[in-house]
């Protein structure tokens, strides 16, 4: 296993902290926070002020993550890539851009794993156009069953939407067979993967899965927060009614004020000033990820996650923790201590360890319907941790009744 | 009056009351209110049953999930809160939301075995989890 925490500033000024939240975001490099740095120092200006020198780097910048970025999902053209806040913001983008396309009993289809970004917009917009949520069901290893999709498919079917990899069991979807059956189906059917959760740890490819519709966040991938982007296949993009409406998503506006036309994509879909300083941290991210190699990443955290499983049945914590993905090939564990609530455990961890873990529903509102508990305890693994730190896990875990400990 | 510095004893009325809450479960009973505390900030929520009558708290019944410190809290308040008058309760709140700030009061006396959370001041996220029912309470009353 290769050394990769000398690259967080995190682990080094904290080396005593163990951070086992990945999930929720991960901790960064010293080269994204060095590029926004640089960029609000030395340059600061307004990626649209093309007119002078600096701003003219700046537009240059967004350019150049766009290409990245293309690069990195392997899409067809840079102008199916939008930035955006972050994928919550990519999916209201998607959801709300399509609202004109959704009509009463059109169908939604998506999981119960899905995190709240992937769950609520759909449910507005079904809930403002008549459109109707269902559920597909999963398998026993929490992936999408195919069979069960196959079934749910007719002519009202309208979006499929799912995460390459769900935020708290792990599971990690089959995208390329599940596109296929759909669009086999009916080509139309639009397939939106929400790879927030997938993207800093797998290798994504929209070309080979063939979707529609990618979303995505920076800080989840070593990078920034308040940045992430919306892939859309050319066509697709261009037929997305914006949600924001101001500068630079507009070419003209009438004397009238009423007509006006609007800029192309991915510009029409970007309106207002971008978070610049983060997008220049986000390319230092992406090459961050290609310096490293995604492989790499993900043979790391699947290694310390063979690991822990390994100890795990060493230690006999099954004796008294329900593990529910340990079988799960990704580096996130989920688990309850029996008769404990997961805050308790998760207090703990932090007072007398300095373990960082999450508990409740992990903003996947719906796991009840999956694993019959609406919350448990996450501890997901990044490339910044070690084996030496899942031993301390280990040996927390086997204290967990002691809990109270914490109050006195 | 229990002693607040016997922290063996403390912890094992947190955990009874953790375990086996003396109030719990909804008992529908006729003119009762149903309220329910969610917290804004982790996923703990309950349920709570509340009879008043005669400016007095006749019962107080819950169900629900939280933390030991979120259920413990809220049997160990109702326990103390029941048969006594809005006036005396609102007396109780406010003197054991200081004590949570600070784990200190000068009138321990009232806050009966309320003082098993004399350590959450250090804990200042789990403040919240103490509060969870009291503050529905408090609510009802002001």
């Amino acid at each position: 296993m290769k050394d990769l925490k000398h690259f967080f500033p995190f682990s080094n000024k904290a080396s005593n902290l163990i951070y086992f939240d990945s999930s929720a975001t991960s901790l960064k490099v010293q080269e994204v926070i060095d590029a926004e740095m640089k960029f609000l120092s030395e340059n600061g200006s307004n990626p649209y002020a093309i007119d002078y020198k600096k701003g003219f780097e700046a537009f240059e910048l967004i350019k150049q993550a766009r290409s990245l970025s293309k690069t990195f999902i392997n899409a067809n053209k840079i102008e199916e890539i939008v930035f955006t806040s972050g994928a919550t913001h990519s999916i209201n983008l998607l959801a709300n851009g399509l609202r004109n396309n959704l009509k009463k009993n059109d169908e939604i289809l998506l999981t119960e794993l899905e995190h709240s970004a992937n769950l609520l917009p759909w449910i507005a917009i079904a809930n403002k156009t008549g459109a109707k949520i269902k559920k597909i069901a999963l398998n026993h290893d929490f992936t999408i069953n195919i069979e069960s999709l196959k079934q749910m498919l007719n002519n009202k079917t309208k979006i499929v939407t799912f995460a390459s990899v769900s935020n708290t069991i792990g599971a990690l979807n089959d995208i390329k067979l599940i596109t296929e059956v759909i669009k086999e189906f009916n080509n139309d059917i639009i397939v939106h993967v929400d790879a927030a959760q997938a993207i800093g740890h797998i290798k994504t490819d929209v070309q080979a899965w063939n979707i529609d519709f990618m979303s995505w966040s920076a800080h989840k991938m070593y990078g920034p927060f308040g940045v992430g982007c919306l892939y859309g296949k050319y066509d697709l993009l261009n037929t997305l009614e914006p949600i924001f409406y101001g500068g630079r998503m507009s070419l003209k506006i009438e004397e009238n004020l009423v007509d006006y036309t609007l800029a192309s994509i991915p510009e029409k879909l970007e309106a207002g000033t971008p978070n610049i300083s983060g997008i220049v941290g986000y390319i230092a991210a992406l090459n961050f990820i290609n310096k490293i190699d995604l492989h790499e990443i993900e043979k790391h955290e699947l290694e310390l996650k063979e690991y822990f499983v390994k100890r795990v049945k060493e230690t006999n914590l099954e004796d008294f923790i329900t593990f529910y993905n340990l079988d799960v090939k990704s580096p996130i564990i989920l688990f309850n201590v029996n008769g404990v609530n997961p805050q308790d455990i998760t207090n703990y961890l932090d007072d007398k360890f300095n373990i960082s873990v999450r508990g409740g529903a992990s903003c996947a509102r719906r796991i009840e319907g999956v694993i019959n508990t609406k919350i448990a305890v996450r501890a997901s693994f990044g490339i910044h941790n070690n084996k030496v730190e899942i031993d301390k896990l280990v040996e927390a875990l086997k204290t967990v009744n002691n809990f109270l400990d914490v109050l006195f | 009056m229990i002693d607040i510095n016997d922290d063996i004893l403390l912890r094992k009325i947190l955990m009874e009351h953790f375990t086996n809450p003396d109030n719990k479960g909804i008992k529908q009973l006729e003119n009762a209110i149903l309220k329910d505390a969610k917290s804004q900030t982790c996923a703990d929520e309950m349920q709570i049953e509340i009879l008043i009558e005669n400016q007095t708290f006749k019962a107080i019944n819950f169900e629900g999930t939280a933390c030991s410190v979120a259920t413990s809290s809220a049997d160990i308040f109702f326990n103390l809160i029941k048969d006594k008058k809005l006036d005396e309760i609102k007396t109780i709140i406010s003197e054991y939301q200081a004590f949570l700030n600070t784990g200190i009061s000068n009138n321990l006396a009232i806050l009966g075995d309320l003082v098993v959370f004399k350590n959450i001041n250090k804990q200042k996220n789990r403040i919240l989890c103490a509060n969870l029912a009291i503050d529905v309470i408090n609510e009802i009353i002001e």
